[in-house]
């Protein structure tokens, strides 16, 4: 569709023009040949040599002009010559022949205001709506004032809506084409006016009417076109200048330049060998494109330079526009063809042929040059269209000239030189005023592409270039114009990355960056800022990427983050982040990123928070990004702590991504002070942090998870003293207890003693019930255990349960190998031993003391004092269960095979229990067990504050048989120890009266024992006998005074009853 | 004519073709010499800035012309505000003494200067670096009578150069904006040149002002 043509920049880079097919040929075949074209905003208007103006729209959904109206307007023998806008009045003056009418704008419907005659050109009278005399106001105009000119006169006319006025008619004669001139000028219209006639250039001032003479343009009065081209010189600040076009001979021409006061502005710009550009001069500074008919007669384009004077490009129009090559390369190629067997035959037709058409040019420009005397002889009357027809002046009439003599036939056509069968076309370059093309590739560079998904949307608005520049053969119309800055650009910077002159062109980028504005400035940014990249300009890289735009900042910040930081440690795939996607083939150009860490940390310093806050996504990403940066804990909790700080008041989702990237960092301590601030700032998420933390702390503590910034006891420390001063709930407050136990059991403990208020001090069981496994053997943890269950014991007014489990692990404590060392079990044995001898029966003292009253007394100067203790709460809880559940259950996996803890069997007493008791020595309770089936309360007690045991009724018999079993013990023991009568003694004071009767404890005793030793148990029982038999007598005293008043009563009332019957 | 500014010096080099013009100026501003021969067509110009005595900057902008007869229809464009014309002749070539006075007529009646009697010229002879057999017999006799009789008999300043070697283009040169100083302080006093733009417009008859319709 467009095509590509780079001119040559003389000294700069070179500039790249791009051309397209604007009308087709199919369009306008049938209409006569192209004559002149002009514009009007979107529509294009071309008159035909055969009076037909074609009218072509371009709608905005379209991407070609359309064909909308084909007006025939007049017969088909006259050419329309000039279509002349007039914007003001939205009219447009359609010169034919010599005759110019009015139709109104856009549609071209006739205007019957009146016609213009006699007309050799029309040229806009220059107007400007800006002062240069900042004093004077200049008013806007309403009409449209025109510049006719006509053989006789230079006439300024006037055109209204509905009127046509002549305002000044100046005598010149012979004027043929003319433009207007100077609108930079103190009056709204411009006074002058650059005239040619056939043979020279004159200006006009039509204020004071006086002409001056400037010099000939014909070369010896041959036919040529005046070309007057108004441009405005850029390198001298805007003023505007004329190029004049001056024939020199057949083979040269040249341009000079003037300004409006007819002062020569620069040198001459000259075409050696080239003719004379008849197919008409354009300039779009710096460069004049003329279209030469050169002596071969094919078309070319030549560029040449305003600044340097130097012709730049030499272009092919047959070559570019038709694709076939031009006469003179078809006749170079056939001479190569011919070299060898037919050179010299062929080489003599074909220079034939070039001479012949050289001839014929010369022959056609001696022709019009009598044309042209004939035609100034001439008056101006009825046939003035047919003279102008046979004007060599007019661009049709030279067209046609051209036309005629450029059919070209070769005798033996060749596969190339076949070509040459065809017309060569004339070709045409004249200026409208400004035509949109869009341009798709622009809207591709603009488009954005997302760099994280890849996706692209388009850009918001369609972009066009603006190209004046028409060339026209006869049926199909081009437009030239600059190829989109944006897109010279791009390949610019693909070129210098590609030449490695990459900072040359950085350079060029910073002095164009600011010319520029809207979407087009920011795309150069980025062009620029990418640049600076490219060659580490850091101060510079800054300067630019922190530029505002009303508050905000021009580029991207995260366009930044992606190219100096190593974005893969940035999860972004939440964040839409899009650049152009012009942008994104240069970046794929450059060399990859390394990580410009300092340099991103100080435009983070430069931009956060302040730049950023007003859009919460970046800010989020640069915050990412500012700790994806740091390289250490130290770095982050510096920023966290202090710029960053603010944000860190809730756990929202870029905060807990964050700590995502700590992770991946390994920045634990960082994560672990920013669960803590957030913990106590996040009331609203306090659980689910406290949780995070928790899981942190713990994955630490099992060393699941590192850091080389913590150690296990800081981390202990700081999490101790965290739990105390913000106590978590029951569940975490286990965890990290049982985690802390893990690694650190004597912290842990301590800190779990120390902490042992009443709301943990079930949890703390939990706890220790959680670890119980892994702390099986190890003793601290089961007396802290045990320590724990006899608190909640008490909390729990001694629940049966809990005494269970509490005596059990007391139990497990006592059997483990750890706590029940061999020291303890020797000093035990001590105090057993110590105890049967302490309580032997040869001791008169009674009663004795039981085994575990005994232990009781002894512990404290005991070696195995702890074992004691647990040994007596062990017996007192079971004495407290076995009243309950009539067994001893729980123990008997623990201890039942150990002798150490025999007693304990005697708890839940059977048969033989008195029997093992007075065995063990432990008379006091044998004798308890004998008389209450239970052992007897231990006098110091641990839970127990009052024995409550429920006492059963024994039934006598087996009392009396129990005792007479520890009777019979002692009766024993007095044999091998007579001191044990005193134990006799004691039996019989304690028992004898009560469950024996005397004749059976007589009978019992064995004879030699001392009666002064009964004496106790006999005056006891003599005193019951005698109180038994006093109460005999006294039974029969009362009951025989019983009698007696009973019959006396008798013998009263039968005496009465006899009396009174 | 326009307003350029004071010191901006207009200096028009005219002579016959192959004379040495455009040597010569590419010698003062550039230092630069081409054996290559090359017809200037149209003109072109180059400036330089110096400093006459010391003191008063100007810049000399200097046109070079195209020495071709074909071209001197153009010459009014380039003739108009020159400050000075430097008269360049071939010591080699006679004929080119001798178009002399016709470059100087052809000057003066082009550039419509407004006093010609007055207006500044300087006589350059160059290529005087080549052999002495080459140059005009009896070449001062020649130039002195060309002067006298020819040129009016003025005073001008006349130099040799050789804008090969560099000899007397300096010197030559400075006199030049000497006297183009001096000419454009003549007409900033006389107040020419910005009184009146067009000083060689022709008036022309204005038709009687119509109000009608021009169908």
């Amino acid at each position: 569709m467009d095509q590509k043509l780079v001119v040559n920049g003389g000294t700069g880079e070179p500039a790249v023009f791009k051309y397209r097919l604007l009308v087709p040929e199919e369009e306008t075949g049938s209409a006569g040949k192209i004559s002149t074209i002009a514009s009007y905003r979107a529509n294009l208007y071309i008159g035909t040599t055969t009076g037909q103006l074609l009218h072509y729209h371009h709608f905005e959904d379209a991407a070609e002009y359309m064909l909308i109206s084909n007006l025939q307007l007049s017969d088909s023998s006259r050419v329309i010559t000039k279509i002349l806008i007039l914007p003001n009045t939205e009219r447009a003056l359609v010169l034919i022949g010599s005759t110019a009418s009015v139709y109104s704008l856009p549609e071209l419907s006739p205007c019957h205001i009146g016609k213009l005659k006699d007309i050799n050109d029309l040229s806009m009278l220059a107007y400007s709506a800006i002062s240069n005399d900042s004093r004077s106001q200049k008013s806007v105009a309403v009409n449209d004032k025109i510049v006719a000119f006509t053989s006789s006169k230079i006439r300024i006319i006037q055109i209204d809506k509905d009127q046509i006025k002549l305002l000044k008619d100046i005598n010149y004669s012979g004027a043929v084409s003319g433009i207007s001139t100077a609108s930079r000028m103190s009056s709204n219209y411009s006074n002058l006016v650059l005239v040619a006639n056939p043979s020279n250039y004159d200006i006009i001032d039509l204020k004071m009417t006086r002409k001056i003479p400037l010099f000939d343009y014909t070369g010896n009065r041959t036919n040529v076109p005046p070309h007057m081209v108004s441009y405005d010189a850029m390198d001298k600040e805007g003023a505007e200048e004329y190029l004049l076009t001056i024939k020199n001979d057949e083979n040269t021409s040249l341009a000079m330049f003037i300004n409006s006061l007819g002062d020569v502005t620069r040198g001459t710009l000259t075409w050696i060998g080239e003719g004379y550009p008849v197919g008409g001069i354009v300039v779009r500074w710096p460069y004049v494109f003329g279209v030469f008919a050169s002596s071969d007669h094919s078309n070319k384009l030549i560029v040449s330079s305003l600044e340097s004077l130097q012709v730049l490009n030499v272009v092919s129009l047959e070559e570019i526009f038709y694709g076939r090559k031009s006469t003179k390369q078809v006749v170079d190629e056939i001479e190569t063809e011919l070299k060898g067997e037919e050179t010299d035959n062929k080489q003599k037709e074909v220079k034939d042929i070039a001479q012949e058409e050289n001839l014929t040019q010369q022959d056609i420009d001696k022709d019009n040059l009598l044309q042209q005397e004939n035609q100034q002889e001439q008056e101006s009357g009825e046939d003035t269209e047919q003279h102008r027809q046979e004007q060599p002046f007019s661009s049709d009439s030279i067209n046609l000239t051209i036309s005629e003599q450029s059919e070209i036939f070769v005798e033996k056509p060749s596969t190339e030189s076949a070509q040459l069968l065809e017309t060569i076309k004339d070709i045409n370059i004249s200026t409208v005023s400004d035509i949109s093309v869009e341009n798709q590739t622009v809207d591709g560079l603009l488009s954005k592409v997302n760099l994280m998904n890849g996706s692209r949307s388009s850009s918001i608005a369609k972009h066009f270039d603006i190209g004046n520049i028409i060339l026209h053969d006869d049926s199909k119309v081009w437009i030239l114009y600059s190829e989109s800055v944006l897109i010279q650009l791009q390949d610019s910077f693909i070129f210098a990355m590609q030449e490695g002159t990459i900072k040359s062109f950085s350079e060029e980028l910073e002095g164009i960056v600011d010319t520029y504005e809207g979407e087009i400035h920011q795309y150069i940014l980025y062009m620029l800022v990418l640049s600076l990249i490219e060659i580490e300009d850091e101060q510079k890289i800054l300067k630019y990427v922190l530029r505002l735009k009303n508050g905000h900042l021009v580029v991207d910040p995260l366009f930044i983050i992606y190219m100096l930081s190593d974005f893969k440690e940035i999860d972004t795939s939440h964040f839409d982040f899009s650049v152009y996607s012009g942008i994104r083939e240069i970046m794929e150009q450059c060399k990859p990123s390394s990580s410009r860490r300092l340099l991103l940390l100080k435009y983070f310093d430069s931009v956060y928070p302040d730049l950023v806050q007003t859009n919460s996504q970046t800010q989020d990403i640069i915050r990412r990004a500012y700790y994806a940066s740091f390289k250490s804990n130290e770095e982050s909790i510096f920023f966290f702590q202090g710029k960053d700080k603010m944000n860190w008041s809730t756990f929202s989702h870029i905060n807990s991504s964050i700590i995502d990237l700590w992770y991946s960092k390994g920045f634990i301590k960082t994560i672990l002070q920013a669960y803590r601030s957030l913990k106590a700032a996040d009331e609203e998420k306090e659980k689910e942090i406290s949780e995070k933390l928790c899981t942190l702390v713990i994955q630490l503590l099992s060393q699941e998870k590192g850091d080389s910034d913590i150690s296990t006891e800081s981390l202990v420390a700081d999490t101790l003293a965290d739990i105390k001063a913000n106590p978590p709930d029951p569940s975490l407050y286990t965890k990290y207890l049982i985690e802390i136990l893990k690694v650190d059991k004597i912290r842990g403990f301590e800190f779990m003693k120390k902490n042992n208020k009443q709301q943990y001090r079930s949890v703390h069981k939990t706890i220790m019930d959680e670890i119980s496994e892994t702390y099986a053997s190890e003793s601290d943890f089961s007396l802290l255990k045990i320590e724990f269950l006899e608190s909640t014991l008490r909390e729990n007014k001694f629940k049966a349960s809990l005494q269970d489990e509490l005596a059990f692990e007391m139990a497990k404590l006592m059997s483990s190998s750890e706590f029940l060392v061999e020291e303890y079990r020797i000093n035990f044995d001590i105090l057993v031993q110590t105890y049967k001898i302490e309580n032997s029966l040869t001791d008169s003292k009674w009663p004795k003391i039981s085994w575990v009253d005994f232990l009781h007394l002894n512990s404290k100067s005991s070696e195995c004092k702890d074992f004691v203790d647990i040994y007596l709460k062990v017996y007192e809880l079971l004495l407290v269960s076995t009243d309950l559940k009539k067994s001893t259950p729980i123990l008997s996996e623990l201890i039942s095979n150990d002798e150490l803890f025999s007693y304990y069997k005697f708890v839940n007493p059977d048969d033989t229990t008195v029997r093992s008791l007075l065995d063990y020595s432990d008379f006091e309770s044998a004798e308890f067990v004998a008389v209450h089936r239970k052992l007897p309360f231990p006098k110091f007690h641990f839970y127990i504050e009052n024995d409550s045991r429920r006492f059963d009724i024994v039934a006598p018999s087996r009392i009396r048989d129990d005792l007479f079993t520890i009777l019979k013990y002692y009766l024993k023991e007095i044999t091998s120890d007579p001191l044990c009568i005193f134990a006799i003694r004691h039996f019989i004071s304690s028992f004898g009266n009560s469950f024996f009767t005397p004749s059976e404890i007589l009978s019992y005793l064995p004879d030699h024992i001392p009666i002064a030793y009964l004496m106790d148990y006999l005056t006891e029982v003599i005193i019951d006998l005698q109180a038994a038999n006093r109460e005999v007598q006294l039974r029969k005293s009362i009951s025989k005074a019983d009698a007696t008043f009973t019959k006396s009563v008798y013998k009263n009332f039968a005496n009465s009853f006899e009396n009174g019957t | 004519m326009s307003g350029r500014k004071k010191t901006l010096l207009k200096v028009i080099i005219l002579g016959d073709s192959g004379v040495g013009k455009t040597s010569l100026m590419q010698q003062f501003v550039n230092n630069k010499f081409s054996h290559q021969y090359k017809a200037t067509i149209g003109a072109d110009f180059l400036t330089k800035e110096i400093s006459i005595d010391g003191n008063k900057q100007v810049t000399l902008q200097i046109w070079d012309t195209a020495g071709q007869e074909r071209f001197q229809s153009l010459g009014v464009a380039f003739y108009r505000g020159a400050d000075c014309c430097v008269l360049c002749y071939d010591v080699t070539n006679e004929k080119s003494l001798n178009n002399l006075t016709s470059w100087k007529d052809e000057f003066l009646v082009q550039s419509n200067v407004s006093n010609p009697q007055d207006f500044p010229f300087i006589i350059i002879g160059n290529k005087i670096d080549v052999d002495e057999a080459k140059k005009i017999p009896s070449l001062q006799k020649k130039l002195q009578n060309i002067t006298n009789n020819q040129l009016g008999g003025l005073n001008y300043p006349v130099f040799e150069t050789s804008a090969k070697d560099g000899i007397n283009v300096e010197a030559a040169f400075e006199v030049i904006a000497k006297m183009a100083l001096q000419q454009e302080e003549l007409n900033d006093a006389n107040g020419n040149d910005v009184s009146d733009d067009y000083n060689d417009a022709i008036n022309i008859h204005l038709e009687s002002e119509s109000s009608g319709c021009a169908c």
